[in-house]
C-alpha cells in the first residue's frame, strides 16, 4: 500500500490554509471590531465548540445526550463558587470548571450507561434537571435567582473593559481552536479507530479486545471537561449566573440544531451549521416563537431528507473534505 | 400460468445477486431450484414475496404484475414464504404464530384446525413458546404458518436445514401432502436427492444465473452436480 | 404518623396521574422502539385542546376530553405514517433528533396559538370533593378517579395486546416487522394505529393533568421526565411496574415537598437516580427487549 493514500489531498491542504487565515482574521478581531461584534464572536465560538463537542459525543461516540447543558451549568457554577468563596484569579477558575465537570461526569457515566439509546438521552436530560434543582438550592450563589460577579473579581481579570472583551474573546477563540485541534488529533489516532469501530459494531468491537467501556467514559468525561471550559467562559462574558440559565436546555438544543443542519459526523458540518444558524438568529430571532417552530421543522428534514446536513449537500458526492479525519498511524 | 419471472434483476448491497432471471410455474406444479451458497436463491424467493427489491425485470402471479408491492400486499394475492432459518416470533406462543399466518384473511383449505391435523405435535405445544420447540417442531410452525395465508404459491427456503435425516423425511412426507392439496410449490433445497424426488421441475442458480433447467423426472445428477459446480458450458 | 400515611396516600393518588403520563411512552417504546421525546409536550397539547372544547361544548370537561383524545389519535396516526415512520430503523440518534425537533415545533406552536399564561380545565366540583380516611387523612374524588383511571387503561392496553388479533400484530411487528409483513401484517398501519393510541391516552393524561393543577406551554419536558422516570423506576416493557413507578415517584415527590415545597421535583429525580443506581433493571423487570 503506496502512502499516496496518506497524503493530504489538494482541498484538505487548501482546508487547512483557508482555516488558518480565518482564525487569523478573527483573532485581530479587537483591533477593527465593537464590543458587540467581539461579544457576538466570543459567543460563535463557544456555540461552535459546544456543537463539536456534542457530535463527537453523538456522531462518533454513539452517546446521544440531552444532557450536555449539565456540564455547562457545572463548569459556570464552579468558576463563580471559585471566584466568590476565594480571592483566585479569575482566569483560574476555568481549568477549575474543566475539572469540576470531569468529576460530575464520572458518577453521572456511571448511573447514565446502565441506560441504552433513547433513555440514555432522557436520562442524562435528569440528570441535568437535578443539578438546576441542586443548584437553586446554593444560597452562597443566590439560590434561584442567581448572582452576579462581585466587581473586584470583575476588575481582577483585566485592567479595562476593552481589555476584559479582548481577553475573553481571544480565549473563547482559543477554546474552539484547541477543542477542534483536540477533536481532529482523537479522530486520527487508535482511540479514534477504536471509536469507530464501537460505533459501527459494539459487539465486535468488544470482541477484538476494544475496551468499549472505558473508551465510552474517557470520551464523556473529555467532552464534559471541554464543556464546562466553555460554559464557565460563557458565563464569565455575561458576569451572572442563575441555575435556569446555566442549566438551560437550550444549550444542547441550539448545540443539535447546528450539528443536524450543518451536517452530523464531520468536522466541516457543525462549522456551516454555526454559520447558518447565527445568520438566522440575527435576521429572525425577534420573532420569538415562530423563529423555533422554523428551525425545529428545518431541523426535522434535514434529519430525514439529507442527513449529511449542509456539509453533506456542498460536497455532494465527491466526498471532499476540509479536515482530513483519515487514521494517521 | 401460475407465476413468470422475466429479466429479473437484484442487488444485495453492492454485489449484483441475480441476473437476469427467466422462468415460469403452472399451477399445481413444483418447482425446485438449487445452487452454492450464495448463488441468489434466498433472494430470489425474497424478491417473489415482496421482501426485497428487484433493480429490473418482471414477475407476474396469476397474471397480475407484483413490481413494487409491498411484502403484505403479496401475501394477500396468495403467495406465502417459509423464511430461511424459520424467522418464527419468539414473543408468541405457537397457536400465536399459526393465528398471525392467517392474518392476511384469505380464504381456503388452510385453517387453524387442519393444521394441527397435519402436525398433530404442534397442537399438544400449542400454548408453548416457540423458543421451546425442537428445530423440527419449529421448522413445522413455520411451515403452519405460511399455510394459514391460504397460499396460491407457498415458497419454502431450506426448510431441512439443520435438522435431522428422520424429521427431513417427515417434513418431506408433510410437504407432499400440502402439494397434494393444490398448493403449488417452490422448493429451495441443499439436498439435491431430496430436490430432485419432491420435485416436477428444477433449476440450478450459479452466481444469479440460472444453469440448468429441467424437468426433475429427465434430469441427471451428473447434469445437475455439473452445473452446480459450474462445469458446465 | 397521619402525617407520613398523608404522603403516602397523596403520593399514591398522585402516581396514578404519573402512570398516565407514562403508559403511552411505554406503548411506543415496546412497539416502535422509539422514545418520543415530544410526548409530554403532546400531553400539555391533549391539555389546550381539551379546555378549548371543553368551552365550546358548553365546559363539559369530559367532552373536552373525548375531543382531546379523538384529536390526537388522529393526529398520532397521520404524524406517523407521514413523518415518524422515516425515523425508525434509522438509529437511535435519527429518532431522538426528529421527536426532540417535534418538541420544539410543538412547545413552541403551542405558543404562537396560546398566551404564556398558565391555564386550568374547571370540572366543577369534583375538584374539591373528597372523604376522609381518618387519622387527617383526606382522600380527593377526582385524584381518585384518576388512580383509576390509569389502572383501567393499563388493564385495557394489556387486553389489547394479548387477547386480541391486533395484539398479535403489535407484538409480531414490535419484534421482526419484515416477517411481519411477509405474514401479511402492513406494519406501517400497526405502527400508526399504536401512536394513535398512545397519543390519545397522551391527551387523557393531559386533561386530567389540567383539572387537577395548571398548565402553561412549557410544561411538557417536565411531564416527559416524570412519566419517563415512572417507566425507568417500574423497568422496562412492563406496563403494572410503569403504575409502580409513578407511585414511586408520586410518594418521593411528596416527601421531598413535604421538608420544601422548593424540593419536591428534586425529590423525584433523586429517587429516580437512586433507582438506576441500585436496581437498574427496575422493580418490576421483565424480559429486556432493547
Amino acid at each position: 500500500m503506496s502512502n499516496d493514500a496518506m497524503r493530504p489531498k489538494g482541498h484538505v491542504r487548501a482546508g487547512t490554509v483557508l482555516l488558518l487565515l480565518a482564525v487569523a482574521v478573527l483573532a485581530s478581531l479587537p483591533a477593527w471590531g465593537g464590543r458587540r461584534e467581539l461579544h457576538l464572536c466570543a459567543e460563535f465560538c463557544c456555540y461552535l465548540a459546544l456543537a463539536q463537542l456534542w457530535n463527537l459525543l453523538a456522531g462518533y461516540a454513539g452517546l446521544v445526550s440531552i444532557g450536555q447543558q449539565a456540564f455547562v451549568g457545572v463548569g459556570a457554577y464552579a468558576l463563580f463558587l471559585g471566584c466568590v468563596l476565594s480571592p483566585m484569579p479569575p482566569l483560574l477558575g476555568l481549568p477549575l470548571a474543566a475539572l469540576a465537570a470531569a468529576l460530575v461526569a464520572l458518577p453521572a457515566a456511571w448511573l447514565l450507561f446502565r441506560l441504552r439509546g433513547a433513555y440514555f438521552a432522557i436520562g442524562s436530560w435528569a440528570v441535568a434537571e437535578t443539578l438546576r434543582l441542586a443548584a437553586s438550592q446554593l444560597t452562597v450563589l443566590g439560590g434561584g435567582s442567581g448572582k452576579s460577579l462581585p466587581i473586584g473579581v470583575v476588575h481582577a481579570i483585566a485592567s479595562t473593559r476593552g481589555v476584559r472583551d479582548a481577553l475573553l474573546f481571544w480565549l473563547s477563540l482559543l477554546v474552539l481552536v484547541g477543542v477542534m485541534a483536540g477533536i481532529l488529533w482523537l479522530l486520527r489516532s487508535r482511540t479514534g479507530l477504536a471509536l469507530t469501530a464501537l460505533r459501527d459494531n459494539p459487539a465486535t468491537a468488544a470482541s477484538v479486545g476494544i475496551p468499549a467501556g472505558r473508551l465510552k467514559l474517557a470520551v464523556f468525561a473529555g467532552a464534559a471537561a471541554a464543556t464546562g471550559l466553555v460554559g464557565a467562559l460563557l458565563f464569565l462574558n455575561r458576569l451572572r449566573v442563575a441555575p435556569d440559565a446555566a442549566f438551560d436546555l437550550d444549550w444542547t438544543t441550539n448545540a443539535m440544531f447546528i450539528v443536524v443542519i450543518g451536517g452530523l459526523g464531520s468536522l466541516e458540518g457543525p462549522v456551516l451549521g454555526a454559520l447558518f444558524f447565527f445568520a438566522c438568529r440575527e435576521l429572525f430571532s425577534q420573532h420569538g416563537a415562530a423563529y423555533l417552530v422554523a428551525m425545529g421543522a428545518i431541523a426535522i428534514t434535514m434529519m430525514l431528507w439529507a442527513p449529511a446536513g449542509l456539509w453533506g449537500l456542498l460536497r455532494g458526492s465527491r466526498g471532499s473534505s476540509l479536515f482530513d479525519t483519515r487514521r494517521r498511524p | 400460468m401460475l407465476l413468470e419471472v422475466q429479466g429479473l434483476e437484484a442487488s444485495h448491497g453492492d454485489l449484483l445477486a441475480l441476473r437476469g432471471l427467466d422462468f415460469r410455474l403452472e399451477a399445481g406444479r413444483t418447482l425446485a431450484i438449487v445452487g452454492a451458497n450464495g448463488a441468489g436463491k434466498s433472494t430470489l424467493l425474497r424478491c417473489l414475496a415482496g421482501a426485497h427489491a428487484r433493480r429490473c425485470g418482471r414477475i407476474h402471479f396469476e397474471g397480475k404484475p407484483l413490481e413494487g408491492l409491498a411484502a403484505h400486499r403479496v401475501a394477500a394475492l396468495g403467495i406465502s414464504l417459509v423464511p430461511e432459518g424459520r424467522r418464527l416470533f419468539a414473543s408468541l406462543s405457537v397457536e400465536e404464530n399459526l393465528l398471525l399466518g392467517g392474518q392476511a384473511g384469505r380464504p381456503g383449505h388452510w385453517n387453524l384446525q387442519r393444521v394441527y391435523d397435519l402436525f398433530p405435535r404442534l397442537a399438544e405445544r400449542r400454548a408453548v413458546q416457540v423458543t421451546k420447540l425442537s428445530g423440527g417442531e419449529q421448522q413445522m410452525v413455520a411451515i403452519g404458518r405460511a399455510l394459514m395465508a391460504n397460499p396460491r404459491l407457498l415458497l419454502c427456503d431450506e426448510v431441512s436445514l439443520g435438522l435431522a435425516p428422520v424429521v427431513i423425511h417427515e417434513l418431506y412426507g408433510h410437504l407432499a401432502r400440502i402439494r397434494a392439496a393444490g398448493t403449488s410449490l417452490l422448493l429451495v433445497e441443499q439436498d439435491l436427492g431430496r430436490a430432485l424426488g419432491a420435485s416436477d421441475e428444477l433449476l440450478c442458480l450459479t452466481e444469479g444465473r440460472i444453469v440448468l433447467a429441467g424437468a426433475s423426472a429427465s434430469v441427471s445428477r451428473e447434469q445437475v452436480a455439473a452445473a452446480y459446480f459450474g462445469l458446465a458450458a | 404518623m397521619s402525617a407520613w400515611l398523608d404522603i403516602l396516600v397523596q403520593g399514591v393518588l398522585l402516581g396514578g396521574l404519573y402512570a398516565l403520563f407514562a403508559a403511552g411512552l411505554s406503548l411506543v417504546f415496546g412497539v416502535m422502539r422509539v422514545v418520543n421525546i415530544a410526548h409530554g409536550d403532546f400531553i400539555i397539547a391533549g391539555a389546550y385542546v381539551a379546555l378549548a372544547a371543553g368551552t365550546a361544548l358548553g365546559g363539559h370537561p369530559v367532552a373536552g376530553a373525548l375531543v382531546s383524545m379523538l384529536a390526537l389519535g388522529a393526529a398520532g396516526y397521520l404524524l406517523q405514517r407521514l413523518v415518524l415512520q422515516r425515523a425508525i430503523g434509522g438509529g437511535v440518534l435519527r429518532a431522538v433528533l426528529v421527536t426532540f425537533g417535534l418538541s420544539v415545533i410543538l412547545r413552541n406552536g403551542l405558543l404562537l396559538v396560546a398566551s404564556p399564561d398558565s391555564r386550568r380545565i374547571d370540572a366543577g366540583a369534583i375538584e374539591t370533593m373528597g372523604f376522609s380516611l381518618g387519622g387527617g387523612v383526606r382522600v380527593g374524588v377526582f385524584p381518585l378517579l384518576v388512580l383509576a383511571l390509569a389502572v383501567g387503561v393499563i388493564l385495557a392496553l394489556q387486553w389489547l395486546t394479548y387477547r386480541t388479533a391486533f395484539g398479535r400484530s403489535l407484538r409480531a411487528v414490535a419484534e421482526d416487522p419484515d416477517t411481519a409483513g411477509l405474514m401479511g401484517v402492513d406494519a406501517q398501519r400497526v405502527f400508526a394505529l399504536a401512536m394513535a393510541i398512545a397519543l390519545a391516552i397522551a391527551a387523557l393524561a393531559g386533561t386530567c393533568m389540567g383539572i387537577r393543577t395548571t398548565f402553561d406551554p412549557a410544561a411538557g419536558p417536565e411531564r416527559l421526565l416524570f412519566g419517563f422516570e415512572a417507566v425507568i423506576v417500574g423497568g422496562l416493557g412492563s406496563l403494572w411496574g410503569t403504575l409502580l413507578g409513578g407511585v414511586c415517584i408520586g410518594v418521593a415527590q411528596g416527601i421531598g415537598a413535604h421538608i420544601d415545597p422548593d424540593l419536591q421535583q428534586l425529590a423525584g429525580h433523586l429517587a429516580f437516580l437512586a433507582i438506576l443506581a441500585l436496581r437498574p433493571a427496575g422493580l418490576l423487570p421483565r424480559r429486556e427487549d432493547a
